[in-house]
């Protein structure tokens, strides 16, 4: 059938013609994604099985007995807990604080503004640069923390020097960092409720505010709420700086959190094939909180 | 028998500008009164302050003999149809209809999930509410949209949803805020009906807010006609139409517009370019304006003693009726004349027509926008005739 086939290579020309106009279009960004992040992730997962150092010309393949090998190690699964504790202080206290703060911003028209910025501003300062500050707030004999403790009559705390509460002090740093950012996210939700829901809730017969809060509020805030907790758990767990800077693990690794781990290993010791394991675990649990929380909580939250 | 509901003097202004200048309406029972205007025209912020949503600065609103200006909208016992639907997105149809007999029928603590339904008497309440919801739902045969939720159905069926909500504990007055808007065409005269006889089954006092004319001179008993946060006039739809106040009503109201041409009264008399329209209007000589509605501009070939010339633009076919567009050549002003069918191809080869009105429909507006009516108590009659 000429006419049939006639058609049909007057369709696959054009078919050609649209799929070279797409791989020449997608062709650059895939090159960049395969150089810059497949290539390097793949490498480092090569590496992961290995005890590869750096400056050492030789290293041994050691399969699985790698990973195995890391969760035997207490240093790193200390930093596993450590990092848990973290998160599991900050992630919870920052979004409650930020959604208490929104909502009292979002209250009250006059000063939002101002409130806003103010509340934001921790989020871009610098953690390097305000490591300084928070040493001198926490230093135990003059910091101004421990001044009001003592003005208030209780004892006073060891912040950064005590490996009871350094978690504890890094996590303030930390809800104090993560709170603008949140509270940011959660104005945003708040004004996108409709107003009508309100009203609505209003002559249904909700009368306080705390039914208001779980009749309204809280379900349209559901996608909002979802994306808070996802970003400030990854964040958590990406603590750095402030461990870097202000306890370097210490005292006696009672802050040795993953990345700082990764960090030593890498960079100090020069460990590159546990710090690539690590580093591998790391993406892991980063991947796992994401996967947990789109997935499974998405089709409770989103409405539409 | 005590009105529904009474609005005394309503005033509302934001900052600097004034919303509601003295508004003051008395419904019946059962009555069905929509408030329509232009958008902006404050029929809205009046609405919600009946709603007990907004605050009045002055005034007062007195529900069933009550008081409520002081009460919060929760306590007013009233229903509101939002257009937006403002149903609660994360709950189906059934918890949609069921919060607000929850809210009024359970203390908070019988609310709880799960605790909640531990007591007998707990079980017995919530059985019931399901059961006032089964009913409703059957009503507005939304039974099987029931386990949904507002994300899985369509505009109309939200709507009914809404309706349900609105009805389901029995208030003692809906309120509805252009419910119909966001629906289609088709949809939108289908519902209306609907809400119409959801209205008369339950004899409750209905206000509704529109901004389309058709709506509301369809629906209401009595259709207020808002504008610049006054009530220029409230009366039937067809007092509205055939008999109203103001030129502004005259105008808003009736679709395609009510014809204006200048005019002015002499002895009595009121001219319009050179021909008597109409007389025994009283006071002294002024200018006014003439309005005469699309459909009682009498169109024909011969020149008559009343009738003035004007040129036939366009004759525009519509199925039911042909819309003339003409000018009147005195002013060089647009005319708009609507025909019978059978009647227009008449007119087709001319240019020229002859058109007149009869002297009852002539209507007559200072210009403040007032009506001048005739002393001859003839016009009166009309409109009570028509209504």
């Amino acid at each position: 059938m000429p006419r049939n086939r006639a058609a049909r290579t007057g369709v696959t020309a054009f078919d050609r013609r649209e799929r070279s106009a797409a791989w020449m279009l997608c062709t650059p960004t895939a090159l960049l994604m395969l150089a810059l992040l497949i290539l390097p992730t793949l490498a480092v997962l090569a590496l992961s099985f290995t005890d590869a150092e750096l400056g050492v010309r030789e290293f041994a393949f050691l399969g699985l007995d790698a990973y195995r090998d890391l969760f035997t190690d207490r240093a790193f699964l200390g930093a596993f807990r450590n990092t848990a504790v973290y998160v599991a202080l900050v992630a919870p206290a920052s979004v409650i604080l930020g959604l208490i703060l929104a909502m009292m911003i979002e209250a009250e028209v006059r000063g939002r503004a101002f409130f806003r910025s103010v509340y934001f501003l921790p989020v871009v300062s610098l953690t390097v640069a305000m490591a300084s500050v928070w040493q001198y707030l926490m230093h135990p004999s003059f910091g101004p923390m421990n001044l009001v403790l003592k003005a208030l009559g209780l004892p006073s705390v060891n912040w950064l020097g005590s490996s009871d509460n350094v978690l504890i002090a890094l996590a303030l740093i930390g809800i104090w960092q993560a709170v603008g950012f949140n509270l940011v996210l959660f104005l945003a939700g708040l004004t996108a409720i409709n107003r009508d829901l309100y009203a609505a809730a209003e002559t249904d017969g909700v009368r306080s505010a705390w039914s208001r809060f779980w009749t309204v509020t809280w379900p349209m805030l559901g996608p909002t709420t979802l994306f808070v907790v996802t970003i400030t758990m990854i964040n958590a767990v990406k603590v750095f700086e402030a461990v870097a800077t202000l306890t370097q693990g210490g005292p006696s690794k009672a802050s040795e959190v993953l990345l700082y781990t990764i960090y030593k290993e890498g960079f100090v010791y020069l460990h590159i094939g546990v710090a690539s394991a690590m580093a591998i675990v790391f993406v892991g649990v980063l991947l796992v909180l994401l996967l947990i929380q789109t997935k499974v909580l998405e089709k409770q939250v989103h409405y539409s | 028998m005590t009105p529904a509901l009474v609005l005394r003097n309503l005033v509302k202004s934001f900052g600097a500008q004034s919303i509601l200048q003295d508004i003051s309406v008395e419904a019946a029972q059962g009555e069905f009164i929509a408030l329509v205007g232009p958008s902006g025209c404050g029929k809205s912020t009046l609405l919600r302050i009946i709603a007990g949503l907004e605050r009045a600065d002055k005034g007062s609103v007195v529900l069933d003999g009550v008081d409520v200006t002081d009460l919060r909208a929760a306590d007013r016992d009233m229903a509101m149809v939002f257009q937006s639907y403002a149903l609660y997105p994360h709950l189906t149809a059934r918890q949609n209809i069921a919060l607000p007999l929850a809210m009024r029928r359970l203390n908070s603590f019988e609310r709880l999930p799960l605790i909640g339904a531990l007591t007998p008497a707990t079980r017995e309440k919530r059985a019931a509410i399901m059961r006032d919801v089964e009913r409703t739902a059957s009503v507005l045969r939304i039974t099987e949209l029931l386990d949904r939720k507002p994300a899985h159905m369509s505009g109309g069926q939200r709507q009914r949803v809404a309706l349900g909500r609105a009805v389901v504990r029995r208030p003692k007055a809906f309120l509805m805020d252009e419910p119909l808007s966001n629906l289609d065409a088709a949809l939108r005269v289908h519902t209306r009906a609907e809400i119409v006889s959801l209205h008369r089954e339950a004899g409750v006092v209905t206000i509704y807010v529109t901004h389309d004319q058709e709506e509301a001179l369809g629906m209401a008993d009595r259709v207020a006609v808002m504008m610049g946060g006054r009530i220029l006039q409230i009366a039937s739809p067809e007092a509205i139409y055939h008999d109203p106040d103001h030129i502004d009503v005259a105008s808003f109201i009736g679709s395609p517009k009510i014809n204006l041409l200048p005019g002015h009264v002499s002895d009595g008399t009121v001219i319009h370019a050179g021909r008597p329209l109409k007389a025994g209007l009283g006071g002294s000589d002024r200018k006014v304006t003439i309005g005469i509605r699309p459909e009682h501009l009498h169109l024909t070939t011969d020149v008559t003693q009343h009738s003035i010339a004007v040129a036939l633009n366009r004759l525009e076919f519509l199925g039911s009726e042909v819309i003339a567009h003409l000018t009147d050549p005195s002013n060089g002003s647009g005319l708009i004349a609507r025909l019978q069918p059978g009647e227009a191809h008449i007119f087709r080869d001319h240019t020229t027509l002859q058109a007149s009105a009869s002297k009852q429909h002539v209507l007559v507006f200072e210009s403040d926008g007032a009506r001048a009516r005739a002393d001859d108590n003839h016009e009166r009659g009309m409109a009570h005739h028509a209504a």
